[in-house]
C-alpha cells in the first residue's frame, strides 16, 4: 500500500512538475477575438473603431503573466471585446500580412519597423491605422482600464498618455 | 561621461574601420517605382552568392502584381554591369528566395512558391527548368554547396499539423535539370512542435543544419551534424540553455531567432538574434566552430558597445576564403536605419562599421552578403528612400 502511494505520489508530483514547467507559448490570451494585423485594420476602417493591438511572443513570459493576471478579467475582457478591433501579432512569425500600401511583409518585419525590441507591446491604433500610443511590458487590468478611458474619451488628441494619467484621468 | 567614452572609443576604432572600402553602390532591381517593393527575407539571407566570374542576387518582389522571385547576374570583369531583372518563380506568389553558387557561372536558387518549396539553376547563360521539392506543404527553404561533396537543401515540411526541418542533396545535371534527393528529418524525433526557419552549411567535414526549434515551450537553436557517408547525430543545442528554473523576465527561454550559418573550409560561422539582454531587444550573437560543424565553441556577442543598447535586426554572416567571418546587420543607432558590419578577429569581434552606401538618410535594412573566391565581399540590402520608394542595392567591399 506504501509503495502505491509513493508510485501515486511521485506521479502526482510529476503531473504537477509538468504542468507548472510544462511549454508556454504566450499566444493571444483566450477568449478574445484576437484577428490579424492586416485584417484588423481592414475591420477598424470599416467599422470605424480603434485597434488594440498586442505584440507578443512565443515563449514571452511576461506576455504569459499578462494573459493570466490581466486578460483573464471578465470585466476587462466584455471592454475591450466591445470595443476595439483586437489585433496579435507574433513578433517573431513570418506569417504574411498586407500593408495599407500593398507591400507583404511577416509580422517579425512588422514589429522591426515598429521597432518592438521587447515582449509584449500594446498599443493602440486609430480607425485609419495611425498610431495613437505604444507601452511595453506587463501591465495591470486597471491599467488596460486607464487606457481605455484615454483612448475611447479621446483624450489623445489633446495630451500625452502620461500627462493624462498624472493629471487624474485615470479616475 | 558617455561622452567620454564614445570618443575614446571613435579614436581607437578609427584604424579598423579604414581597413574596408567600399565601391559605388549598384541597383541590381532598377530604379525604384511607387508601389514596388523588395524583399529579402530569404532563409539564413543567402541573397547574393559570388563565382570566379559573377555575382547573382535574388529578391521578391511585386513589380508586375503578385510576389515573385527575381534574380539580375553580373560580370565581375570591368566593372560590369547587372543584366535584366529574371523571374525565377511560376505561381501565384513566391518569398523567401535563397542563392548558392555552383561555380563555372551557375547559380542554384530555392524559394517558396504557392505553399511549397521549389528550386531552379539559372545564371547569366540562362534558366532550367523549375522543379518542386516537395509534394508537402512546405517553406523556408536553405541551400549550401561545396565544389567537392555537392549541394544540400533543408526546408520546413508540414507534418501533422507542425512544420519539421527535413534535408536533402540535391544533384545538378548538365543541362541544368536539379534532381532532389530522398528528404529525410534532421531529427528523428517526430516534431510536436514547430522547426523554421533552417540553414545548411556543407563542409569538407560533412553537413550542419540549424534551426529554430519549439519543442521546448520557447524557442531555442539546435543543430545537427552528419558526415557525407553518415546520418544525422544527435541534436546539440547552438545558443546558451539557461541555467536554473523559468524566471518571470525571460519565461521559459530568453528568445532568440533567425539563425543564419555561412562556411569556408571547415570553418563554419553561426549568427543569430537573441534576446537574452531584454532590456535593449535583440542583440547579435554567434558561436563558431573549426571542426567542420560538428562541434561549436561559446556564444558571442557580435556588435559593439555603441549597439549594445538598441535593438539589431537582420543579422547576416559570411565567411572569407581565409575563413574569417563577417557579420552584418542593421539598427538604429543613429535615429534612422543602417547597415552595420562587424568582423571576428583573432581577439573578437571588431568595432562595429557603418556599411557606407547603406547608411544616411532613408532606411536602409535587411543586408545579406557573400565573399567571391577573390577575398571581395558583396553586399546586399533593401533601402526606403526618404520619400517613400523601395530600392534594392549591392556593393563590393574590400578588406585593405
Amino acid at each position: 500500500m506504501k509503495a502505491c502511494f509513493d508510485r501515486c505520489g511521485w506521479w502526482f508530483a510529476g503531473c504537477l512538475l509538468l504542468l507548472l514547467a510544462g511549454p508556454l507559448s504566450a499566444d493571444a490570451p483566450d477568449g478574445y477575438p484576437f484577428v490579424s494585423y492586416d485584417e484588423g485594420l481592414r475591420l477598424a476602417a470599416e467599422q470605424e473603431r480603434h485597434v488594440f493591438m498586442y505584440f507578443g511572443r512565443y515563449g514571452c513570459g511576461w506576455c504569459e503573466k499578462t494573459n493570466k493576471e490581466s486578460f483573464s478579467d471578465p470585466d476587462l475582457r466584455a471592454l475591450y471585446t466591445d470595443n476595439y478591433v483586437l489585433v496579435y501579432v507574433d513578433a517573431e512569425s513570418g506569417r504574411r500580412m498586407t500593408l495599407p500600401d500593398g507591400e507583404r511583409i511577416t509580422e517579425m518585419e512588422l514589429g522591426a519597423r515598429m521597432n518592438v525590441y521587447a515582449t509584449p507591446v500594446f498599443g493602440f491604433l486609430q480607425p485609419g491605422g495611425e498610431t495613437i500610443f505604444t507601452v511595453p511590458g506587463f501591465k495591470t487590468a486597471d491599467e488596460f482600464r486607464d487606457y481605455h478611458r484615454f483612448v475611447s474619451g479621446g483624450h489623445y488628441r489633446e495630451q500625452g498618455l502620461f500627462e493624462f494619467l498624472a493629471t487624474g484621468g485615470s479616475r | 561621461m558617455r561622452g567620454l567614452w564614445l570618443m575614446a572609443a571613435a579614436v581607437l576604432a578609427a584604424p579598423v574601420q579604414a581597413e574596408w572600402q567600399f565601391g559605388e553602390p549598384r541597383w541590381p532591381g532598377g530604379e525604384p517605382r511607387a508601389g514596388v517593393f523588395h524583399q529579402l527575407d530569404g532563409t539564413a539571407r543567402r541573397h547574393v552568392a559570388v563565382d570566379e566570374g559573377h555575382a547573382a542576387v535574388v529578391w521578391s518582389d511585386n513589380r508586375d502584381g503578385g510576389y515573385q522571385v527575381r534574380a539580375a547576374f553580373r560580370p565581375l570583369s570591368d566593372g560590369g554591369a547587372f543584366g535584366d531583372v529574371e523571374t525565377l518563380s511560376e505561381g501565384d506568389e513566391a518569398y523567401h528566395p535563397v542563392v548558392v553558387a555552383l561555380g563555372d557561372g551557375r547559380f542554384g536558387f530555392a524559394w517558396e512558391q504557392d505553399e511549397r518549396v521549389w528550386m531552379r539553376i539559372a545564371g547569366p547563360g540562362g534558366a532550367g527548368p523549375a522543379v518542386r521539392m516537395d509534394e508537402a506543404e512546405s517553406t523556408q527553404p536553405a541551400l549550401a554547396a561545396h565544389p567537392e561533396t555537392g549541394i544540400v537543401a533543408a526546408w520546413a515540411r508540414r507534418e501533422n499539423g507542425v512544420l519539421r526541418v527535413v534535408s536533402a542533396p540535391v544533384a545538378v545535371d548538365e543541362d541544368a535539370v536539379v534532381r532532389i534527393g530522398e528528404a529525410a528529418p534532421v531529427d528523428p524525433e517526430p516534431a510536436a512542435r514547430d522547426q523554421i526557419y533552417p540553414t545548411v552549411a556543407v563542409t569538407p567535414a560533412g553537413v550542419v543544419v540549424a534551426w529554430e526549434d519549439r519543442r521546448e515551450g520557447h524557442t531555442r537553436l539546435h543543430y545537427v551534424f552528419r558526415a557525407h557517408d553518415d546520418g544525422f547525430g544527435s541534436l546539440r543545442d547552438l545558443n546558451d540553455r539557461r541555467e536554473g528554473s523559468r524566471s518571470q523576465i525571460y519565461g521559459a527561454g530568453s528568445g532568440v531567432t533567425r539563425v543564419a550559418l555561412a562556411a569556408r573550409g571547415d570553418r563554419v560561422a553561426a549568427v543569430w538574434m537573441d534576446k537574452r539582454d531584454y532590456q535593449s531587444g535583440y542583440d547579435v550573437f554567434a558561436a563558431l566552430s573549426d571542426d567542420g560543424g560538428r562541434n561549436f565553441g561559446a556564444n558571442e556577442m557580435v556588435q559593439d558597445l555603441f549597439g549594445a543598447e538598441i535593438p539589431q535586426w537582420h543579422p547576416a554572416i559570411a565567411v572569407d576564403p581565409d575563413g574569417l567571418p563577417v557579420a552584418l546587420w542593421d539598427d538604429p543607432r543613429e535615429d534612422t536605419s543602417d547597415v552595420w558590419m562587424s568582423w571576428r578577429a583573432s581577439g573578437g569581434w571588431s568595432d562595429d562599421v557603418e556599411v557606407a552606401p547603406a547608411y544616411g538618410p532613408g532606411a536602409h535594412t535587411r543586408p545579406a552578403a557573400a565573399f567571391g573566391p577573390d577575398g571581395r565581399l558583396h553586399i546586399v540590402w533593401t533601402s526606403r528612400t526618404e520619400d517613400g520608394l523601395s530600392r534594392l542595392g549591392y556593393v563590393e567591399a574590400e578588406n585593405r
